[in-house]
């Protein structure tokens, strides 16, 4: 009889159940780390450029409302043409794992992966839409199109540009991805460009068409982030 | 990495229990050995926490059996028997006690225990080529005992 040895052993000396595990593990003082413990642990290992150059955004929205507020109009397109960028920086910073190939690894620690990517989606997005929003009221005030349309226009190339970069992180492999994204932004940020300095946000009905363009882009936004966490692709390795 | 507490502490009183095989006795040890280590740390890793660990559980353990064997009023306490019964299981069993002590200690700590040479090592205070060697010469002579009882 041929007998696997190691597993027959191991198997052998099977002891009966534990009656007092639950309780006395429950009580021990082990420092268990909870969910939202672990989301602000993350902010520590997002780089600084990141917090930079949101609070640049910001900075220059503040120094324009205070120093030129009759250039509010302009800087509404030309952080509507930046939000793009800055979308993919916060692309590239949850899928730091997927770039440098260390998927394997973070999966298979005490928080896993998706996890890691949500909580760092978490963080990342509260900070981008708290930008976004900040940007819009301030300069909203001062601009003829008011607070809503400027949340709008700002809200949408960063939206769009969100979308299309998850889906690129989700089929493209490495180094490859970030560069793709960077021209998917370009590209949604030269659009942008070109759209307001033609004057269609004006156009009657252009509105109707940009909220469309808004809730298209989000929904593959959140298509692609339900893939990213929840997806059958993000526990497979290689 | 911090180890899941559940895997550990199922491990340590599967350890405690094939020394001691009675299992609240089993489980009182494994639950000592984990407020002697919680103690003096704050975390549990692999590696030197693990084996400070089992340590403690392996002392614990001899222990118990010096406190018994000086005690003469304490008497004999029930033993029990492991969950799977079958022949294959029994003979496995039945060769692991005719082992000498040494390589028993290694079969248990490296195949019951699931821990490493490094591990193993620093537990038994022997070198890890030491772990190696005894390790396949207590597999042999498993497999030398079990030829006999399972033909």
């Amino acid at each position: 009889m041929k007998l696997n040895l190691k597993s027959e052993i191991k198997t052998a000396f099977e002891p009966p159940e534990p009656k007092g595990r639950a309780s006395f593990l429950a009580a021990i003082p082990y420092p268990k780390l909870t969910y939202s413990k672990f989301v602000f642990s993350q902010i520590g290992y997002i780089r600084k450029r990141v917090w930079f150059v949101s609070a640049a955004v910001v900075f220059a929205a503040v120094k324009t409302v205070c120093a030129i507020p009759e250039e509010a109009k302009l800087l509404v397109w030309l952080i509507a043409a930046f939000v793009p960028f800055l979308a993919i920086m916060t692309t590239v910073e949850i899928s730091r794992s997927k770039i440098y190939g260390m998927t394997e690894i973070e999966e298979g620690c005490r928080f896993s992966l998706p996890q890691v990517t949500g909580a760092r989606m978490i963080i990342l997005g509260i900070c981008n839409f708290a930008v976004m929003i900040t940007v819009s009221v301030l300069l909203g005030n001062h601009v003829p199109f008011g607070v809503a349309r400027s949340v709008l226009y700002i809200f949408t190339p960063y939206i769009v540009a969100s979308g299309i970069s998850f889906m690129i992180f989700s089929k493209v492999k490495g180094q490859e991805a970030a560069y793709l994204s960077a021209a998917a932004a370009l590209v949604v940020s030269f659009v942008g460009v070109m759209i307001s300095s033609r004057g269609i946000y004006e156009k009657p009905l252009a509105n109707l068409y940009i909220i469309a363009v808004c809730l298209g882009g989000t929904l593959m936004a959140v298509a692609q982030t339900k893939k990213l966490l929840f997806g059958k692709d993000s526990y497979l390795w290689n | 990495m911090a180890e899941d507490l559940d895997d550990i502490y199922n491990k340590i009183y599967r350890y405690c229990f094939y020394k001691v095989r009675n299992s609240a006795i089993a489980e009182d040890i494994t639950q000592e050995a984990f407020l002697k280590y919680f103690a003096r740390n704050k975390i549990l890793k692999r590696g030197e926490d693990m084996a400070y660990l089992y340590t403690i559980a392996k002392h614990l353990c001899i222990d118990f059996f010096r406190k018994r064997r000086d005690d003469a009023l304490t008497g004999d306490y029930p033993q029990e028997d492991f969950c799977d019964n079958s022949d294959t299981k029994i003979a496995v069993r039945n060769a692991m006690e005719r082992l000498a002590e040494q390589h028993k200690e290694i079969l248990l700590l490296r195949y019951l225990s699931g821990l490493s040479a490094n591990e193993t090592a620093e537990i038994m205070e022997i070198s890890r080529f030491k772990v190696y060697r005894l390790e396949k010469a207590a597999l042999a002579e498993m497999k030398k005992y079990l030829k006999g009882a399972l033909d």
